[in-house]
């Protein structure tokens, strides 16, 4: 049976990935014998911005399927809505099915919101989406079909749940696809000058954790899965070799819950001797031990942890309980083998207090001091069928949550009214009361600090480290003296320095609070990262003003503090000292592969260097251009 | 299943394929450095000590590479730093290391997994930057 899988608008990020999960279904299809399409309007988009709905009519009057599946993740949901109105509109007698993230978690809530919507199918689609197109096309009745909903004469219907895959029997996705989707045009999208290609590809489905506020370990019913070894390296293997790719975000919920699996493949990608490297989820409390140094030789190249909170009642709350020394020995221990962590924090669960998220940012800047890359900062956010999702909550709609993650740079006014109004539908773009703050100060918090934690990091961690449990409550207390961050300011990197280093200078010079030392500590802390990003990005700034010696590569200039020995308190997480703030020069210098190195020093050498005595300049000179 | 220790690194891919054909022991000590194309620390194996060659993935011409050592194998963990002089402090500021891979300043010493191995970590090494 002809039918058309639809992917609505889903990113502004001119990079663009097939979507996975769309692609992952129509192999299955195909290999029941159906003729599936494919449309990929998130694609399509970034050569006709705004002409989605269009593209889409002409897109189906083009194939003229029987059926057309949508998926929605939870902020194209409203698009998706439209496309299912739009297939209508073109002919009536097309049937219509939706399912995936959002879709497929409240599959009886959207039959009731959208009445175009002929079928809905609650979580993993493949077995019953088959079901159905044979249905459709031997004409026999839907009440067998698992996990689908539709409407009947007496309210709407969902039958019982499907089983599970088996996974390990799937066979390789893409090499499947080559003609309903054309790789190129995503590889395409690229840019040429990223110095990796990098693709998703499915390793498997499910994590056996049940944390509070995850909406994919219940989706997938917390079993883990994972599709065959030989599979997934044949997938790596093609991608690679017909498309370049080179990088592989493994997409798992938890891929490393299983380390025998994990051992097995990276025995296979080895052996395989493929020029890629690969990506995956963790968890901070599976010990890999030997097993971090085996990843890296099979191109493990980082992984993404999620921590939330350093309190250990939230954590318990959440049903995660890691403690900080799990937190910091696997950071540690992937550092040694040269794999990148990626530490993602939470802010803002109903009984966290404004200590408890102060100590949750000076872990993060901790983290980000010890070597982690990226450290992430979100608000909590209510995905359902996360359990927390399931709790009556005092919430109310938060614009800057959607902005964050709308496909669009701007939202239109009659989209923010119809998500406004159904908030049982949309509960993601309603955030929850928090004992910690209100929703503009937390989203103002969660602004700053990850962007602090990005492009001002020492800035961060110094500023956690100093205020400790207050860090909150100064924060608030700056909010209300300064006024808003503008998203808008904060696109670039010279952006964010440019708005966020006078923003917390004059948020440390008004602080009463604070000690002298404390305040000189801060503000050159501050006037170090300027000059660093300055530097870095090769634009001109003030460190030149400031500047007292430079050679081709690189620039000295005056500091008020002791950088090098704060990075390593910072990273130790010991308490920062008056002794730190003494007067010195910084030295940084750029080699010819574009690598930066800084060089601090003081003493004697300080006074030669102001007389420009040779001697010294040329030592410099020797040591900081290697 | 049966368990023997290994250590990981990055070589050229010449030396790779000379190690892999049996050919590529110049000298009876191979330096096998932990990160492809940096020198800064390398794991220093007696040639007598490997069981097994094993040659993964090569990107950039560098060849990950698995030795699987005999049971009673040792190995030295060598950490190439600048040398603190009295002029200079090297600033580990971690906005210098972003970008993937360039993590070597933090590998200054053997991690858990190499001491919890065989025992055999100490730096026997360190060499300045300048003469």
């Amino acid at each position: 049976m002809k039918i058309l899988l639809v992917q609505p608008p889903l990113t502004m990020s001119p990079e663009v990935h097939p979507p996975l999960g769309l692609c992952v279904l129509a192999s299955h299809l195909r290999r029941a014998g159906h003729d599936p399409s494919l449309l990929d309007l998130d694609l399509e988009e970034k050569s006709r911005p705004g002409e989605y709905v269009q593209t889409f009519r002409a897109a189906v009057r083009e194939h003229n399927p029987r059926v057309i599946g949508f998926t929605s993740m939870f902020n194209n949901s409203l698009h998706a809505e439209r496309l299912i109105q739009a297939a209508k509109g073109v002919d009536d007698g097309i049937i219509t099915v939706a399912g995936g993230s959002h879709f497929g978690a409240l599959p009886r809530e959207c039959l009731r919101r959208i009445p175009q919507l002929d079928f809905a199918i609650r979580g993993e689609g493949e077995a019953s989406l088959t079901a159905l197109l044979f249905s459709l096309e031997s004409s026999t009745p839907t009440q067998g079909i698992p996990s689908l909903c539709y409407r009947l004469p007496g309210g709407i219907q969902e039958n019982h749940a499907a089983s599970l895959l088996d996974l390990d029997g799937v066979e390789p996705t893409w090499s499947g696809l080559e003609t309903i989707l054309d790789l190129k045009r995503y590889a395409a999208t690229v840019p040429s000058d990223s110095p990796r290609k990098a693709i998703y590809i499915e390793a498997g489905r499910g994590c056996p954790f049940a944390c509070s506020f995850c909406a994919t370990a219940p989706f997938w019913e917390r079993r883990y899965r994972v599709k065959s070894i030989g599979c997934i390296v044949d997938e790596m293997r093609y991608l690679c070799e017909e498309y370049g790719y080179d990088t592989f975000m493994l997409v798992h919920d938890l891929l490393t819950a299983d380390r025998d699996f994990v051992s097995d493949f990276c025995d296979a990608v080895f052996d395989a001797r493929l020029p890629v490297e690969w990506t995956a989820n963790h968890r901070a409390d599976i010990s890999l031990g030997a097993l971090a140094a085996k990843m890296r030789s099979a191109g493990c190249l980082s992984v993404f942890m999620g921590i939330e909170s350093a309190s250990s009642r939230i954590q318990k709350e959440m049903h995660k309980g890691l403690t900080h020394g799990q937190i910091m020995s696997t950071v540690h221990s992937l550092r040694d083998v040269a794999i990148s962590s990626t530490c993602s924090f939470i802010i803002g669960f109903p009984s966290e207090t404004a200590v408890d998220v102060s100590d949750t940012l000076h872990l993060a800047g901790r983290l980000k001091m010890a070597g982690a890359e990226p450290v992430q900062v979100h608000r909590l956010r209510r995905w359902p069928p996360a359990p927390l999702a399931a709790l009556d909550l005092e919430a109310s709609f938060d614009l800057e949550a959607l902005r964050l993650e709308y496909p669009s740079e701007t939202i239109p006014q009659e989209d923010i009214k119809t998500i406004e109004a159904d908030p049982a539908f949309f509960m993601g773009y309603f955030t929850p009361e928090t004992q910690a703050g209100s929703s503009f100060q937390m989203a103002q918090l969660e602004l700053l600090f990850a962007n602090l934690l990005a492009i001002l990091p020492i800035t961060a961690a110094a500023l956690a480290s100093i205020y400790g449990e207050r860090l909150v409550a100064a924060h608030c207390d700056a909010l209300m003296a300064q006024g808003a961050i503008s998203r808008a300011d904060l696109s670039t990197a010279l952006g964010v320095r440019d708005t966020l280093a006078p923003y917390i200078a004059a948020w440390v010079a008004r602080d009463d609070s604070l000690k002298e030392w404390q305040r000189v500590l801060l503000q050159g802390i501050l006037a170090y990262e300027r000059a660093r990003i300055g530097f870095m990005a090769t634009a001109g700034d003030e460190s030149q003003a400031t500047m007292v010696a430079s050679g081709s590569n690189w620039t000295v200039f005056p500091a008020a503090i002791n950088v090098a020995e704060i990075l390593r308190k910072l990273a130790d997480g010991q308490e920062l000292t008056p002794d730190l703030c003494a007067d010195g020069y910084i030295a940084l210098s750029r080699n010819e592969n574009g690598a930066v190195r800084g060089f601090s020093f003081g003493g004697d050498s300080m006074s030669r260097l102001r007389q420009r005595d040779p001697e010294i300049l040329s030592i410099l000179e020797s040591t900081i251009s290697q | 299943m049966s368990a023997s220790q290994s250590v990981v690194g990055f070589v050229p891919d010449a030396l790779a394929k000379g190690l892999h054909d049996g050919k590529g022991f110049a000298h009876d000590v191979l330096e096998l450095p932990l990160e492809a194309g940096k020198q800064g620390t390398h794991l220093r194996v007696r040639r007598n000590d490997i069981h097994e060659v094993r040659v993964g993935p090569s990107k950039a011409g560098h060849t990950s590479l698995q030795l699987i050592l005999k049971p009673e194998a040792t190995y030295e963990l060598v950490a190439k730093a600048p040398k603190e002089s009295e002029l200079l402090t090297a600033i580990q500021d971690p906005a210098f290391l972003y970008g993937l891979g360039r993590l070597h300043w933090f590998v200054i010493y053997a991690g858990p997994i190499y001491r919890q191995q065989n025992g055999a970590f100490k730096l026997v090494e360190e060499q300045t930057s300048r003469s």
